[in-house]
């Protein structure tokens, strides 16, 4: 590891590497900016596995003859990368920063923190090389192979007892809602990761369905979705300086959260051949989803009140309330094709690609950016290189969301209403191809916008040069001929 | 820090609580509780098929292909079973469907079709966006063919739920002549049964959904159109024995059918059986029987369109039916010119599936291959006939040449000739369905 990552490390400082190397690893603060740059890292790698797969969607022939890039292989290593890599490791990253700040103490050990950092990106690494090469343990979100499970619940048990013991030494004696979310996440989500791993818990036959989609459910609501809010109910007050609109609100969404993602499992399965009362706890539940959804977004957009023009200049703002639409029109559209007839419709089509789509890349990947612009000044003390490059990297990634979702949606109607016909499912395929096109070009939007976040981050943190440009939270002047008359 | 934890204590107990009688509610209950029986129609794997188990998880084959068959699914075949899953160590349902859903694929196309797919979709699919796996050996190709093929009821993984016996074995070797696997002897056998087990399929009664397998004739099948584009499709070969034996003198091979073909426009594969009734009554008594065998499967279709269909389309196929007043799009009137360019295949095709966004249902799931096979028969010969025609009234007696029949059948120069184009009368009784 380069020393320059930490501007605070001495480098006078005497010893063997074994002690430098420990030392490198208590800096205050180091687990929290290293987690958040292997975030941002995999976030460019992970797109970038996506755009390849996406363009193999539509042109088959331009890969060949090379296992690793086939489509097949690429999919489940593009789902893995971005969740476990850039999604969770950027949040954690940010949790790192803010239950500390919450707590008024400091995170509990940074050794361990850091020692978990290498594990998880020892992880996905490991990940990559066994994923292209076939080695699947065939479930969604839970491809990794079992010699991989196991480190990863060791992860997680360690960032668990990392967070119990921070918050449990904690020198603030009211609990935050983000405290609630987080600490709570860290309960429920190790016994839903043993539940979905074939190494843990297994059924046979369909019934391994229930407990797959489970796990492929309840890692979305469960673990992304709690962390990703618990983050922004952080983020909003303190940015916009509002108090948190309604604490009652507050409560509602995170009582009835974990009880009512729990069971939504099987509205994958509403057409499978398993229990029926199974299928209608499933439907029920994701209908009342709507309660979490519904009173946390009216909190977080109530807490906006009168501070919406700082959407102009405040761009981590940006990003948690761009997120936080996203998650309206995501969770506004889940609760209904979940429903039996809806899903009748919709299921197996483009659709639901896009609306997985929109909840990870649109609403947590939104959050994991707005946390890491919001985080990295503060854990680094170092203000970004460019916020011109941050404005870039948020119109890139939104463009190239909006559009992604418009051409997944539009082809998965296209594919319902062929079938409905009668169509054989492959002519369906075909006619989506513009769409599909569509996509791979939104893709490399998406990674254009992660090459200059990537590289803004690297300018800012690893490099350590001098911003360029006003700091990403403060007034920016309405033009760029302003800014240049200013400078 | 004075006890903070105190004031968090029984919420986080409650919440627990919840959560663990959720997870015991929709994970462990299912997992006591849901077991499938073990199927009686299905076998269990081999090792050969469980290798390519193996091959279609690792491939990720079944992030585009789901293997679930549902109620709406439209040419996909019978719906999935919780049984059907049984012997599945992990399963492979799938969540999206960029390409036809496999739940029910074997024996719909033969393994030389699979291997060459699997070398390069777009040999065999044009358009097709599957990527290609020509990285495979010959041994995985061969091995994921296995146990593609095993799926489903046409698979080689049915077998009879009464005896237990396997429907469909597979007994002959194939050697590839030419191409990619040239020299490969290895390759799965074509499909094929025993005589025993022909003859127990030619006698058995149909078991609901089940389909003519490619070896399997009967007469019906004979008369009509030999076999199915399909099936003529999967058995590889596009020479006809009907071909071959119209230009009898000549060596025949594909370039003479070709050449043959380009002259002769009605020179084709498939001869369909015209069911026009003659103007004047063949006297030559070949002629005769053949006729009358026509009108005999005619006559079984009418019984079966009775009971099935004439709610909708009218005793006489004319679109009349007694519930057709209440449909926005009526019921096809088979008198009508377009349906006498309708071939067998057609025929069978559309009875089997139905008309979409119709009331029309899908029969191949209520009727037998056998009885649409017969409402083919009787709707060739209303649309060429324009009518019921000798059908009306003809109730017995009919495989018996008119020399030998009951005085009660009327004899041919009793019945002139334009009677056949006349409109049927509406009093034309039901006859009962006699198919097997």
């Amino acid at each position: 590891m380069d020393a320059r990552l930490d501007t605070t490390f001495d480098a006078s400082f005497e010893g063997g590497w074994w002690d430098r190397f420990l030392a490198w690893m208590d800096v205050e603060h180091s687990a929290s900016k290293r987690f958040m740059i292997s975030g941002a890292v995999w976030a460019l790698v992970g797109t970038l596995l996506g755009l390849i797969a996406a363009t193999e969607y539509w042109a088959p022939d331009l890969v060949h003859g090379v296992a690793q890039l086939s489509f097949g292989r690429l999919r489940p290593t593009h789902i893995n990368v971005v969740a476990f890599g850039f999604i969770s490791m950027s949040t954690v990253g940010a949790i790192f920063y803010v239950i500390p700040e919450l707590c008024r103490t400091k995170l509990h050990s940074e050794r361990v923190g850091n020692i978990l950092m290498l594990a998880w990106n020892s992880v996905i690494v490991a990940g990559i090389f066994c994923l292209t090469n076939g080695i699947t343990e065939g479930r969604e979100y839970a491809e990794l192979p079992w010699f991989l499970d196991i480190p990863m619940l060791g992860a997680l048990l360690l960032y668990c007892w990392l967070i119990w013991m921070t918050v449990l030494n904690r020198k603030e004696k009211q609990l935050y809602v983000t405290t609630w979310y987080v600490a709570g996440t860290t309960m429920w989500f190790p016994i839903v990761y043993i539940i979905g791993n074939k190494v843990f818990f297994s059924m046979t036959g369909i019934a391994d369905a229930i407990s797959g989609w489970f796990y492929g459910h309840n890692i979305l609501g469960l673990w992304f979705t709690t962390n990703g809010i618990g983050l922004t109910y952080y983020f909003l007050p303190k940015i916009t300086k509002n108090p948190l609109y309604s604490h009652l609100l507050s409560i509602v969404g995170f009582s009835t959260i974990a009880m009512f993602y729990t069971p939504t499992g099987t509205h994958h399965l509403l057409q499978s051949p398993v229990p029926e009362w199974l299928k209608a706890v499933a439907v029920i539940s994701s209908v009342m989803l709507l309660v979490p959804v519904m009173s946390v977004l009216v909190n977080f957009f109530l807490t906006m009140k009168g501070k919406w023009g700082m959407l102009g200049t405040n761009i981590p703002l940006r990003f948690f309330i761009t997120a936080m639409w996203f998650y309206l029109l995501t969770c506004f559209t889940g609760p209904f094709q979940a429903t039996r007839w809806i899903n009748w419709y919709l299921h197996f089509t483009h659709w639901v690609v896009g609306h997985a789509h929109f909840a990870l890349l649109g609403t947590f990947g939104f959050v994991a950016w707005g946390a890491i612009y919001y985080c990295v000044p503060r854990v680094s003390g170092r203000q970004w290189y460019s916020r011109r490059l941050a404005n870039a990297h948020y119109w890139l990634s939104l463009v190239g969301t909006v559009i992604m979702m418009t051409s997944l949606t539009i082809a998965g109607l296209i594919q319902a209403s062929a079938w409905e016909e009668g169509t054989p499912v492959y002519r369906g395929v075909i006619m989506v191809a513009p769409f599909m096109a569509m996509r791979a070009f939104s893709g490399l939007l998406i990674v254009t916008g992660q090459l200059l976040f990537v590289y803004n981050l690297m300018k800012t943190l690893v490099f350590a040069e001098d911003p360029l440009e006003d700091p990403l939270e403060e007034a920016a002047p309405a033009t760029v001929s302003a800014a240049r008359n200013q400078a | 820090m004075s006890t903070p934890r105190a004031n968090y204590l029984y919420p986080s107990i409650g919440m627990g609580l919840i959560l663990a009688s959720i997870i015991f509610v929709v994970v462990l209950v299912p997992r006591m509780t849901f077991r499938p029986a073990q199927p009686k129609d299905l076998r269990n794997y081999t090792a050969q098929e469980l290798r390519g188990r193996e091959i279609y998880k690792r491939e990720g084959c079944w992030y585009c292909h789901s293997m679930v068959s549902r109620p709406q699914d439209w040419d996909h075949g019978p719906k999935s079973k919780s049984s059907d899953y049984f012997y599945d160590e992990y399963h492979l349902v799938g969540s999206e469907r960029s390409g036809p859903d496999l739940a029910n694929i074997g024996g719909k196309f033969p393994d030389q079709y699979h291997l060459l797919h699997h070398q390069n979709p777009r040999y065999v699919k044009p358009g097709s966006i599957m990527p290609r796996y020509d990285y495979l050996s010959n041994q995985e190709l061969i091995d994921l063919t296995a146990f593609l093929q095993g799926m489903g009821p046409w698979g080689t993984r049915a077998q009879d739920p009464e005896t237990g016996k396997l429907k469909f074995a597979r007994l002959e070797k194939y050697t590839w002549a030419t191409g990619p696997f040239q020299g490969t002897s290895e390759v799965l056998a074509k499909w094929n049964m025993t005589p025993e087990e022909q003859e127990k399929l030619n006698n058995a009664r149909y078991e609901e959904h089940q389909e003519v397998p490619y070896k399997y004739k009967t007469e019906i099948e004979e008369l009509l159109f030999g076999t199915s584009h399909e099936a003529q499709a999967a058995r590889g070969t596009l020479l006809n024995i009907v071909d071959k034996n119209r230009i009898a003198g000549v060596e025949v091979t594909e370039e003479t059918l070709e050449k043959k073909r380009e002259e002769d426009s009605s020179f084709s594969a498939w001869t369909e059986k015209d069911f026009k009734e003659p103007a004047v009554e063949p006297t030559d008594p070949l002629e005769m029987k053949s006729l009358m065998t026509k009108r005999k499967y005619a006559n079984y279709g009418k019984g079966l369109f009775n009971n099935e269909c004439s709610a909708c389309h009218g005793l006489n196929a004319d679109g009349h039916g007694q519930a057709a007043f209440s449909m926005t799009k009526r019921p096809a009137n088979f008198w009508d010119d377009k349906f006498q360019r309708y071939n067998v295949d057609t025929w069978y095709w559309r009875i089997s599936r139905g008309v979409p966004s119709t009331q029309m249902p899908r029969w191949e799931y209520t009727l037998t291959a056998e009885q649409r096979l017969t409402l083919a028969a009787f709707l060739k010969y209303v649309s060429q006939n324009k009518g019921l025609g000798k059908l009306k009234g003809m109730e017995s007696d009919y495989d018996k040449l008119p020399s030998q029949a009951a005085p009660a059948l009327p004899t041919p120069a009793s019945q002139p000739p334009q009677a056949l184009n006349a409109a049927p009368a509406l009093s034309a009784k039901p006859s009962p369905a006699s198919v097997k």
